[in-house]
């Protein structure tokens, strides 16, 4: 049998919803009919976790339609690759700064999302720079807020 | 109201806050057209930009982007079919088809005129309405915002699209990410895992940018972009809308713009519903509802008139009561509360200025608004044709940008991304992300005001013993159960017929 999107999210809710429920009741305030306290709110974000994660994997399960494949592999492969390009921006931002690294996170962007469109290098180049020195100059001198400087150059 | 009028113009006539404003509505108008982006997330972007503002010149600069975003989403709608954001969906019912007749041109000259009537009155009559409706709040106790707080979440999951369990559990999200950091009242650290950076709760702008704007923009990379659309702007050129044609829709002007009102002074709902109810409301009063769907004008005025009047609408409650009419006006509220700006009815008593400034703004922007496009009217269809691979590697690096500037902190950029992770899980596990923004912004004067209730009260029976508080919960669960209501509703229907 094959496993649905729907039924793997309903697990997953179920699972957030008990881990939420064990943090909850590590909290020190205790929860009474009087006064809830600070456990009440988190509580009912796991209780609606466990419910609505049974639901979504009980109607899943009565429901005999096949579900369309939401995303293929090659789509997944795709989005890791760009988290993994902006987690890298993160980081080199912080020791390289803004104006060193974005230009370059941008080429790669471009470069990334244009696949199988037409897009010379020198656009992509230019088109960097450009937004890099527009983002620059609206932060840091239209509105005097900081950009970071990056550590090597501190 | 009327001895704010001189500050409300000197503030919209200093060069600096009109040149912002003027900034604001352009980028509006583009974000509004481009079909999944929206005013909404051009607030959500430029939010933090405006934390180094004076709190007169954020406020101008925000409106401008929501105005904007608001009367620019017709141009997708009219000219590809598809919808700018969900507050022009009805639009594209009569609006596409009068673009493929070769009406192109008219179709966007009932956009403008409509966006502008609906902006305009709308902003005028929420200006006369809101001190009203601020002095009967001053008669609420935290029952009564407690319960309004729980209708708002409920009312958007009555409405959302789909599986209901799906709509809760994104609400549950949100609450839970609301519940970060110290608890109201109580000082206790929730989910803090001793890290300093979640003792003051997670940040709006991180959460949002990452749910809402980084992870759409990947998951279409993931999913593949769709091809650039192909339209002809050849046919469009002046106003092309005489008075008279105008005229002739006075009642369907004034039904939409009532319809968009009101649902834009219920918490929780807004422009993205009122368009679609003026449009079936305009179909069923129309003498040729068969024409509706085939490119009827009177479609096009119904859905546009509504969804701007939803703006005064909207802001009504966001005023006189702190809690949104939207998902726009929700994140205003968060946007003003950093500016030390309270919403709720003692806000006219404290900064009266600055409530009437924001009316006075939606006003400024819908003339500004309705200038820029007949200018433009050729120049902003093409923003359509900008390369996906361009727009989104730009606004990736800005969205990444704005969770920097907040606190400085690049420890923020890395929580943007964490969220964004979430934020694609949730778009591929088909969760609308409504329900989130909705249960993370209000979670917190949902909380306070229950825990008030109970200091004040000692039981959960004094939500059902007061009558105002009892109607908004009553109204809350049957919204919750609104799925279960309607499937019994249809058999019955079905075993009559």
């Amino acid at each position: 049998m094959k496993i649905k999107m729907d039924q793997i999210t309903g697990a997953v809710f179920i699972l957030l919803g008990i881990i939420v429920a064990v943090l909850v009741s590590r909290f020190s305030v205790p929860m009474t009919a009087k006064y809830p306290g600070p456990k009440l709110l988190p509580s009912i974000a796991a209780f609606g976790f466990i419910v609505c994660g049974g639901g979504i994997f009980v109607e899943s399960c009565v429901n005999k339609k096949e579900q369309k494949t939401v995303m293929l592999p090659a789509g997944w492969i795709k989005m890791g690759i760009c988290f993994a390009v902006l987690c890298l921006y993160v980081l080199l931002m912080k020791y390289f700064g803004f104006l060193i690294v974005t230009p370059v996170v941008l080429v790669t962007l471009v470069s990334l999302f244009s696949k199988g469109y037409l897009c010379s290098w020198k656009g992509r180049i230019l088109f960097s720079a450009v937004v890099t020195a527009v983002i620059y100059v609206i932060y840091v001198y239209a509105f005097g807020l900081g950009l970071p400087a990056g550590m090597i150059f501190e | 109201m009327i001895s704010y009028l001189p500050y409300i113009i000197t503030q919209i006539l200093n060069p600096y806050n009109f040149g912002l404003m003027f900034v604001g509505t352009v980028i509006g108008i583009i974000f509004g057209a481009i079909p999944g982006l929206s005013g909404t997330l051009a607030v959500m972007l430029f939010m933090p930009i405006t934390y180094a503002m004076q709190s007169s010149t954020a406020i101008i600069f925000l409106i401008s982007l929501w105005v904007g975003g608001c009367s620019g989403a017709f141009i997708g709608s009219i000219l590809l079919g598809i919808p700018g954001s969900a507050s022009s969906v009805a639009t594209c019912f009569d609006g596409y088809p009068m673009a493929k007749s070769g009406k192109a041109g008219k179709a966007l000259a009932i956009g403008m005129v409509a966006s502008f009537i609906g902006t305009v009155l709308s902003a005028i009559l929420g200006a006369l309405l809101s001190e009203t409706v601020a002095d009967l709040a001053f008669k609420l106790g935290p029952w009564e915002y407690f319960s309004l707080c729980f209708l708002a979440i409920t009312m958007v999951l009555a409405i959302s699209k789909g599986n209901m369990f799906k709509g809760l559990a994104a609400a549950c999200i949100g609450l839970l990410f609301a519940s970060v950091g110290f608890s109201p009242i109580d000082a206790e650290p929730r989910f803090t895992f001793d890290n300093m950076y979640l003792q003051g709760g997670l940040s709006m702008t991180v959460v949002l940018i990452g749910v809402f704007g980084i992870s759409y923009m990947i998951h279409e990379y993931g999913k593949g972009f769709d091809k650039l659309p192909d339209f002809d702007t050849k046919g469009i050129h002046g106003l092309g809308l005489s008075l008279s044609e105008i005229l002739s829709q006075w009642k369907n002007i004034l039904r939409s713009f009532g319809i968009g009102l009101g649902i834009g002074f219920l918490p929780g709902m807004g422009a993205g519903l009122s368009n679609l109810v003026a449009y079936s409301s305009a179909k069923n009063a129309s003498k040729h509802p068969e024409s509706f769907g085939t490119g009827n004008p009177e479609g096009v005025w119904a859905s546009e008139v509504s969804n701007n009047a939803a703006i005064g609408g909207a802001m009504i409650p966001m005023a006189a009561l702190g809690i949104p009419g939207d998902s726009a006006t929700a994140l205003l509220i968060g946007a003003l509360t950093i500016h030390g700006l309270e919403m709720g009815p003692m806000v006219f008593k404290n900064s009266g200025n600055i409530v009437f400034l924001m009316f006075g703004t939606v006003i400024a922007c819908a003339f500004l608004t309705l200038l820029l496009q007949s200018l433009g009217m050729r120049v902003f269809p093409q923003v359509l044709k900008i390369p996906y691979h361009y727009m989104y590697s730009a606004l990736l690096v800005i969205s990444l940008v704005s969770g920097y500037v907040e606190s400085s902190s690049l420890y923020k950029c890395g929580m943007m991304i964490v969220f964004a992770v979430i934020g694609v899980l949730m778009l591929i596990g088909g969760l609308p992300l409504a329900p989130l923004l909705l249960a993370f912004i209000l979670g917190p004067t949902l909380e306070s005001n229950m825990l008030k209730s109970f200091q004040y009260s000692e039981t959960a029976a004094s939500f059902f013993t007061r009558p105002i508080s009892c109607v908004f919960m009553i109204i809350g669960i049957l919204a919750i159960f609104s799925p279960v209501l309607r499937m019994f509703y249809g058999k019955i229907k079905g075993k009559k017929a």
